[in-house]
């Protein structure tokens, strides 16, 4: 099955891929809520610490773009937010200097594991695209990758952002990806109607 | 006086300047300028000031003009060039507010004016329309304390300052600054403690600043120790100590060694190296609280640690040596005197082998068993100053050649005189020397001939033995082979077979779980002795184990794991010679005794009068379990079990329980042995009366009953007075009361002895009843010539006997001869006294009738039934004697209820024959539902006239 976007954009594999990634995106909603639980926990943020815009600079997928479009957004945003997670992580590393302790074993383990299914969940989204997802390769979004200027706690609001951030992309994955298939389907044999009609028109 | 005036002048020479100078103006300080240190929190005050070392100093908060320093403050050291120096270190980030800072001189009391303000600008101006928190990032030392500030940004109001979760009371410091202090602050985690400042602007959207504020230790690093491994290099390692809670790149502890930097990686530890050795060592550990140093000191020798030896390489030369090669790292060690550790390991044995030498890299292992696979390692150490062993170098493994195995342990036990089996006990691994491959079995006699042989693989461990008849010392051989070798040979001469019951074993205890066997030492035993023991009751497939004792020895303990309770064991010592095996001594034993696995079989129970004879059989040997030591014998009850017999010889196996009553018993009979009883058979028998019993109890019987029969008849006979006097006493004789004796002795009337009745014979009475018949005391004294009878001797005035009787007798009674008058008879009968005779009321009360009584005869007892009849009789006899007629029955009439069961004249019989004296009221009165009146008077008659006949 293949669908067609309005700019173009085209969607290949099929409800089992799509599953798949569907699956792989509830999974990691999951597991990156839990992160950031457990961000706030460990740096007592209050609930409402941090305001501010999106760090991932990926428009919200409107329903009434073509599945493909929608998926291509879904996929560069999850693209940014590895990016920034990944610097995230060596920042924090490098300015913190997390031990592996206790007290910081479960927060680093699971850190570990959003960075590494936000990459196979890239790898999906990207297999559903029927040109690998063009531009949005991983890392190379126009995300606000600009690091935080004002202390340790200027970089600690930055990573909650980054961590909020793929929290709404992997929630945003989740929803978008189940529709796709079947309104890409749609569009397909819509476009085919058009084709044919547009023929017949020619040859009169 | 010129001195004076002097003194006086060089006095107000002194004085005079320093009035002058009191006179004039303190200069105000001048150019003050101020200088912030945000880290330290520092402000630094400069100003021009020429005279003078003392200074007012004031300092506000710009904002609101809160004064926050106040005091004099003496220069000493700060003064240079004109130029005045002061430092303040602010409680508060500088960054927090505005300060302003004014200066005057001070000399003594004397002050100058205040200098204008001189104001350092804070992040609170209204240029900067930010939220901030400061200090930003600060590192502090745990347990001080620490002021945070919150500037808000335009139009926002402050909700609230945390510390973490702690939310502080705040200070207000300006119109946008808020100030918040911790005191006593625990250490920090890793990512530091958070400061929230949480603020609402006008259009209520709350948003948070913050802060981080890192608490720690300074380093806190020790034991400093550096070695060497490749004899030329050093490498330094140290602990920790105290965490100081301080990460990150900017806060954590930075190390340098003898003053150049070493990176300290969690992987590797705490250590850093140095290219050559130098002997003196220093760390320095540092982190923004503060620095730490640490030395070692000690020559390169004294350190060494060796590395592991590497490529280490066995050469077998035989089954018992091997050659270990290794090699080393470095070119150093070639020389140097080393202590080298081999750790030699097999089937779970390890050990450890120590060597020296120069530059050691070459031992000779020795000892070693044939055909074992081994695995080796070495380490090594300084041979002088010793410092510390090595690394292991890695294992190698090795397998040393093959030997010859060891000779086989063989025995021969006989089953019977000519058959037996030829065991040998398999060799272990190590008596193999190498993989066995089988045995050779030879069997012939002491001279050779005959020899047979057979080979048997490894897996067997007997064969069975036959002798033919004409075998003279019968010899068997044996020996094994593995795959290079053959073993020595090992020889026996069979034995002789003895049965069991050939020996006479007695019994053996065991002990620890095995048996202490001991015997006298034997000069036949040139060889030593063979201990042999095997299950008693094994039958034919017998697991027979054995063990060989030297000729010093006589005693042996047999311990082992095939050895179980409740088995009976045969043990026998053979002694060994360059003869057959001889048997010396044989006995039985159990590892330990149970309570017999069966009951006794074939319990059987026998009558024999009121004997019960209980036979049994022995317990098989299999399930006795233990020597059975008796039998016990129960009378089981419902309840309980009764001992009757305890039985402690095993070979009685009956028992005899006497004396028993008929009935059912039910009789257990157990046997026992040293752990207890076994469950029990009950046999049940009923006991039935016999013949002869019965027999005798009949005769007794009526043996018994005959004596007494006789003796009562005896007894009775002679004292046949007093029965008569007991049992049928004489009849009184009525007594007239003295009324009568007044009315008689005014009508003075005598019975004649005409009145007297006589008892003519009736032949249809019986002749016995003829003694009761009443009659004279003449006629009882034996004078029966006379028949008439004389009452004259008798005091009383009548002596009338059962008048009463005749009167009212039938019609043979009528028959009697009464011939005397009716007036007599009449007088007579008023005489009888009637104590229990229901009478009419008002007999005696009412004379008239008794003398119409009279007049007519009295007739007690006369029947209405026969009234008629009697009335015809009295007719008749007044007809005769002429009497009134008319009065016969119209008076008293004493039970004139009383009929005979028949008219006839027998029932007047009885009444005639009773003996019961007319007082009695028992007799007179006949049941009338009594036997036949024939038969009462037969029984009634019995005893007097038996009583009463004489011999």
């Amino acid at each position: 099955m293949a669908g067609t976007g309005a700019n173009g954009r085209q969607l290949k594999g099929g409800y089992r891929a799509t599953g798949k990634a569907v699956q792989l995106a509830r999974l990691l909603y999951t597991e990156s809520v839990r992160l950031l639980d457990l961000y706030k926990e460990r740096e007592s943020f209050p609930q409402t610490a941090v305001s501010g815009d999106h760090l991932v600079s990926v428009p919200r997928p409107a329903p009434q773009l073509p599945a493909g479009e929608r998926v291509w957004l879904v996929h560069t945003a999850l693209g940014q937010c590895q990016g920034l997670l990944d610097r995230a992580i060596v920042l924090e590393d490098t300015e913190l200097g997390l031990p592996g302790d206790k007290e910081n074993t479960e927060y680093l383990s699971q850190r570990k594991v959003v960075k590494e299914r936000l990459g196979h969940l890239l790898q999906s989204t990207k297999g559903l695209l029927l040109d690998g997802g063009g531009t949005a390769t991983v890392g190379t979004g126009q995300a606000r990758t600009e690091e935080p200027d004002g202390g340790l706690f200027a970089l600690k609001v930055w990573i909650y952002r980054i961590i909020q951030d793929v929290v709404y992309w992997t929630n945003m994955a989740s929803e978008t990806l189940p529709m796709a298939p079947m309104e890409a389907g749609n569009e397909t044999r819509k476009m085919a109607r058009n084709r044919r009609k547009g023929k017949r028109v020619g040859r009169r | 006086m010129f001195s004076t005036l002097l003194c006086v002048l060089c006095l107000i020479l002194t004085v005079r300047p320093s009035l002058s100078q009191d006179d004039s103006p303190l200069r105000v300080p001048q150019q003050i300028s101020l200088e912030k240190d945000f880290d330290a929190q520092r402000l630094s005050v400069t100003w021009q000031c020429n005279l003078g070392s003392v200074f007012d100093i004031e300092i506000y908060r710009t904002e609101f003009m809160d004064i926050v320093f106040n005091e004099t403050v003496e220069l000493s050291g700060e003064k240079s060039a004109g130029e005045c120096h002061w430092n303040w270190t602010s409680a508060v980030p500088l960054e927090c507010t505005s300060l302003s800072v004014q200066i005057r001189s001070r000399d003594r009391l004397r002050v100058s004016d205040w200098s204008p303000l001189q104001t350092t600008e804070g992040d609170d101006l209204p240029d900067n329309t930010g939220a901030k928190v400061y200090p930003v990032d600060k590192v502090v030392l745990a347990g001080s304390s620490t002021t945070f500030c919150c500037i808000l940004g335009e139009g926002q109001v402050l909700e609230d300052i945390r510390y973490m979760r702690s939310i502080m009371k705040e200070v207000r410091l300006s119109r946008r600054t808020y100030a918040v202090t911790q005191t006593h602050q625990p250490p920090s985690n890793a990512s530091g403690t958070n400061v929230f400042c949480r603020a609402t602007d006008a259009s209520m959207k709350t948003t948070v600043q913050g802060a981080v504020i890192f608490v720690g230790y300074p380093p806190a690093d020790e034991e400093l120790l550096c070695e060497t491994q490749d004899l030329v290099s050093a490498i330094c390692q140290w602990k920790e100590g105290r965490y100081t809670h301080l990460r990150g790149k900017l806060r954590r502890t930075r190390y340098t060694l003898n003053g150049r930097t070493c990176e300290v990686s969690v992987k590797n530890g705490r250590r850093c190296l140095w290219e050559q050795w130098e002997g003196n060592w220093t760390l320095v550990a540092k982190n923004p609280l503060g620095k730490k140093e640490i030395q070692d000191s000690a020559p390169l020798s004294h350190r060494v640690h060796p590395v592991a030896p590497k490529d280490l390489t066995v050469l077998v030369k035989n089954s018992r040596n091997a050659t270990l090669q290794w090699s080393w790292q470095y070119p150093g060690y070639k020389a140097f005197p080393l202590i080298c550790q081999v750790n030699v390991a097999s089937n779970g044995v390890s050990v450890t082998r120590n060597y020296s030498g120069a530059g050691l890299s070459l031992v000779l292992l020795e000892d070693l068993w044939p055909y074992e696979t081994y695995r080796v390692r070495v380490r090594c150490g300084a041979e002088n100053n010793f410092w510390m062993w090595g690394d292991w170098s890695l294992e190698s493994s090795f397998r040393t050649k093959m030997d010859r195995p060891e000779m086989p342990d063989m025995w021969i036990w006989m089953e019977s005189d000519n058959s037996g089996q030829i065991l040998w006990k398999p060799l272990s691994k190590r008596e193999s020397n190498g993989d066995l491959t089988g045995y050779e079995i030879t069997q012939g006699s002491a001279s050779g001939d005959g020899t047979q042989r057979l080979d048997v693989p490894v897996s067997q461990l007997s064969v069975p033995l036959g002798l033919q008849g004409n075998t003279s010392e019968p010899v068997v051989t044996l020996l094994a082979r593995n795959s290079e070798w053959t073993s020595g040979t090992s020889q026996l001469m069979v034995p002789k077979y003895w049965a069991d019951v050939d020996v006479t074993g007695s019994e053996i205890a065991s002990r620890d779980g095995g048996f202490d066997m001991s015997w006298p030492a034997s000069a036949n035993a040139s060889r030593g002795y063979v201990v042999e023991w095997f299950n008693t009751s094994c039958g034919q497939y017998c697991s027979v184990d054995w063990l060989k004792v030297p000729d010093a020895n006589t005693s042996a303990r047999i311990e082992s794991s095939g050895l179980q309770a409740g088995v009976r064991y045969t043990i026998s010592v053979y002694a060994l010679s360059d003869e057959a095996p001889e048997l010396f001594e044989r006995r039985h034993g159990y590892l330990e005794e149970m309570v017999p696995a069966e009951p006794v079989p074939f319990l059987e129970a026998s009558q024999y009068e009121s004997t019960v004879l209980l036979t049994w059989q022995e317990i098989p040997l299999h399930s006795q379990r233990g020597f059975v030591r008796g039998y016990n014998v129960y009378l089981a009850n419902v309840t309980k079990n009764t001992l009757l017999a305890k039985i402690t010889d095993p070979s009685v196996k009956n028992c005899t329980i006497k004396k028993l009553d008929l009935g059912t018993y039910k009789f257990t009979v157990r046997a026992y042995t040293a752990a207890g009883e076994d469950g029990g058979s009950t046999v049940s028998i009923m006991l039935e009366p016999y013949t002869d019993l019965l027999l005798f109890e009949i005769l007794i019987s009526l043996a018994a009953m005959s004596v007494f029969f006789i003796l009562v008849t005896a007894l009775c006979y002679r004292k046949r007075q007093w029965v008569k006097k007991a049992f049928y006493p004489e009849i009184p004789e009525p007594k007239l009361p003295g009324q009568w004796r007044t009315s008689q002795a005014t009508l003075d009337v005598k019975p004649s002895p005409h009145s007297m009745v006589h008892i003519v014979e009736n032949p249809q009475w019986d002749s016995s009843k003829e003694g009761l018949v009443p009659v004279s005391e003449e006629d009882e004294d034996g004078d029966d010539s006379g028949s008439e009878p004389t009452d004259t001797d008798s005091d009383e005035p009548g002596l009338l006997r059962y008048y009463n009787q005749v009167v009212g007798d039938s019609g043979q009674a009528l028959r009697l001869p009464i011939d005397s008058s009716s007036s007599s008879v009449g007088s007579a009968d008023t005489d009888v006294t009637y104590t229990g005779i229901q009478t009419s009321p008002g007999p005696l009360d009412a004379p008239p009738q008794v003398e119409a009584l009279a007049a007519g005869g009295y007739r007690p007892q006369g029947q209405v039934v026969q009234q008629q009849q009697q009335q015809q009789q009295v007719d008749r006899s007044d007809a005769e004697a002429g009497a009134p007629a008319s009065a016969s029955f119209g008076g008293y009439k004493p039970q004139c209820t009383w009929r005979p069961d028949s008219p006839d004249g027998n029932a007047i019989d009885g009444s005639v024959g009773s003996p019961t004296s007319v007082n009695s009221s028992q007799f007179l009165i006949p049941d009338v539902s009594s036997e036949d009146p024939r038969n009462t008077v037969s029984s009634t008659t019995w005893i007097p006239s038996f009583l009463s006949s004489k011999p």
